[in-house]
């Protein structure tokens, strides 16, 4: 995917990957420290003046993060003034009906679980209830929120085709039909099998709905988004 | 001509008003004085921004955004519980309660114990006496590829059932192992509704808790129980539920403790129960809001200089407080609209300080908008707790000032 997407740079060495811990909060240092961190080594070490910044899923949330809280962090305004736009891919603004589901329980799955390392920050975090707490205040660009200080625009998915006779329904190398069906009993019907196309949509603008663009009118899957499936990628290439 | 001779007067007036004034800052509303209600003591939360650079920005906001400054409080819905259990009880079979139709049952074994293996040949399950066909078996693995984060052990099963009792029996499993299980009725008209009043509350306010069941828009009589945790895990107490005349359950409690929200949110949790002709209906949900945290407050003083606006913030607890709220002018129709957002943070000390607020005088003039200006939803928080402190939506009137002339001086 990202190989794909960096021939439509001038200069292909101009990227960079970025390796946090986004399994934590999104304040949390090794999660939008870190990211900051490496944006601004990128920044200094090329010479970056004009930035596109690509997210999937909850690395949406930590980019909103970074540009709803610029005084958060010196570092924060310079990385703001270089980026030309996000494009978040199913990024999960509003969170997930199925993070409450692992989450909520009750005290003794909660308590044990995080005992035994089942669940991260960042599934916590995007809980129903708890994004639209952050969503009213920490974080910008939802409805009646002030817009961010640069776009951010939402690639959404809408379905999980998981028909065994359709090739395309493997893009990804996941076989997704069987978890699927249970998965999606917590969600409406357009989601792209883990977010809701309202979640995906709640912040930023949304670009484009993934039957719109893609190939063969392919909807895209959480796990297709993120991957070169059905011409995604050079979508992404020709944008930067 | 009379008429036209009046209007000239008022004009020359305010005219003249205007050129006698000096443009300053006033609070939309009365700022009392909080300094004796700020907490002093130590905050027994984790401290995450340790940050002593004085940093502000300021950017350009469309004047044709809708803002909403009242952050609405979320109303959780479900038509999902969760019991606990252990190996040996399994074994023996367990008690389900279900309202009939679509119903996902998630098992989660809680062992670092990997050899706990859930197959759906040592799962059974009779629904009201008759042994049941699993319609879809999930296990972690195919859970985990949709992107949830499913834990290693947990496995989900679908079956089609009839109103009344599902008996769980597992096979074999690890007598002491505790289990969690999980019951999704899917497309179950009886929905668990529950949300706080407030997004966000003071501290000491009440926080108001409204919950009951309904079924096709009529409230049912219900069983509730409840409790808040604060941030860090701890209770702050049960939750005692009386019905009101609309047939819903209301229960108060104080917002008391003040803690940081790096660890999380505040949180309600309610387990209920209902009737439906002798079947139980079982519903547990959760909601969430945030407490002010009172490390410092407001004190009441503004002034206007050259391109900021000094707001004067007493301090109890030192550490990194952000202040920040939307520019807003006036448009030809007279409405107030946003035209820039405005924030500064830095280090405070003990004591009386200031945070001194951008406005960007190039941003403004260009907004194509006059006199009255205002910044609305002037918030103050805590970044070293990651807490809100203070807001005031009404904020701040900027009176006689004149941006295109003014901030060029």
């Amino acid at each position: 995917m990202v190989n794909s997407i960096r021939q439509g740079l001038p200069n292909q060495s101009n990227y960079v990957v970025i390796n946090c811990n986004f399994e934590k909060y999104m304040w949390d240092t090794a999660a939008s420290g870190c990211l900051a961190d490496q944006l601004t080594t990128f920044i200094n070490s090329k010479g970056i003046t004009d930035m596109v910044v690509i997210t999937h899923s909850n690395g949406g949330n930590m980019m909103r993060w970074l540009m709803s809280n610029p005084t958060w962090d010196s570092r924060y305004p310079n990385i703001i003034s270089k980026i030309r736009w996000v494009n978040a891919l199913a990024p999960s603004s509003k969170g997930t009906p199925l993070a409450d589901a692992v989450m909520q329980g009750n005290v003794f799955e909660s308590a044990l679980g995080w005992l035994l390392g089942y669940k991260s920050d960042a599934v916590r975090m995007q809980q129903t209830s708890w994004m639209n707490y952050y969503n009213s205040s920490w974080l910008l660009g939802t409805s009646g929120r002030p817009s961010l200080p640069k776009g951010f625009w939402n690639v959404v998915g809408t379905d999980v085709e998981t028909a065994i006779w359709d090739g395309d329904s493997y893009c990804g190398g996941y076989a997704l039909n069987v978890g699927l069906e249970v998965t999606q009993a917590w969600l409406n019907s357009c989601s792209d099998g883990f977010l809701e196309c309202s979640s995906q949509e709640a912040a930023g603008t949304t670009w484009f709905r993934d039957t719109s663009r893609m190939n063969g009118r392919e909807p895209l899957s959480h796990n297709q988004s993120r991957r070169k499936c059905f011409g995604l990628d050079t979508i992404l290439r020709n944008d930067i | 001509m009379k008429k036209y001779t009046l209007l000239t007067a008022v004009f020359a007036c305010s005219l003249i008003s205007a050129a006698n004034s000096a443009p300053q800052a006033q609070w939309a509303v009365q700022i009392s004085n909080q300094k004796s209600a700020l907490i002093t003591g130590k905050i027994d939360s984790p401290v995450v921004n340790n940050n002593r650079e004085k940093v502000s920005y300021s950017y350009k906001l469309s004047t044709g955004e809708s803002l909403d400054f009242k952050a609405k409080p979320f109303k959780a819905q479900s038509r999902q519980y969760w019991l606990d259990s252990t190996g040996d009880k399994l074994a023996a079979g367990i008690n389900l309660p279900v309202s009939g139709g679509e119903t996902i049952i998630r098992i989660s074994p809680l062992s670092a114990n990997k050899s706990v293996k859930l197959s759906a040949k040592n799962i059974h399950i009779k629904n009201n006496g008759q042994l049941k066909n699993i319609e879809v078996f999930a296990d972690s693995t195919d859970l985990k590829a949709t992107g949830a984060a499913f834990s290693d052990q947990s496995i989900a099963l679908k079956i089609n059932a009839a109103a009344g009792q599902l008996k769980l029996i597992i096979d074999s499993s690890s007598a002491s192992t505790p289990f969690v299980i999980h019951v999704l009725e899917k497309d179950s008209p009886f929905v668990l509704s529950i949300n706080a009043n407030k997004a966000s509350y003071k501290v000491n306010q009440p926080i108001r808790i409204d919950a009951g069941i309904s079924a096709n828009n009529k409230n049912r009589d219900t069983t509730l129980q409840g409790y808040i945790n604060r941030p860090d895990g701890s209770v702050l107490g049960e939750l005692n539920f009386s019905k009101n005349k609309d047939g819903r359950y209301i229960a108060e409690l104080d917002a008391l403790g003040a803690q940081g929200m790096a660890q999380g949110l505040w949180e309600v949790h309610v387990f209920a129960k209902s009737k439906e002709n002798n079947v139980v209906i079982m519903r547990d949900a959760q909601t969430s809001f945030a407490v002010n945290l009172n490390t410092a407050a407001f004190s009441g003083k503004l002034s206007l200089l050259k391109n900021t606006v000094n707001i004067g913030v007493d301090v109890a607890i030192e550490g990194r407080y952000e202040v920040r709220g939307v520019l807003m002018g006036t448009n030809t129709e007279g409405q107030l609209k946003p035209f820039a957002m405005t924030m500064t943070a830095d280090w405070l000390k003990v004591g009386e300080n200031s945070l001194a607020l951008p406005i960007d005088a190039k941003s403004t003039a260009n907004s194509g908008l006059s006199a009255p200006f205002a910044i609305k939803n002037v918030q103050l928080t805590n970044q070293t707790y990651l807490a809100p402190v203070q807001t005031v939506v009404e904020g701040i009137k900027l009176v006689d000032i004149n941006f295109s002339e003014d901030l060029k001086k």
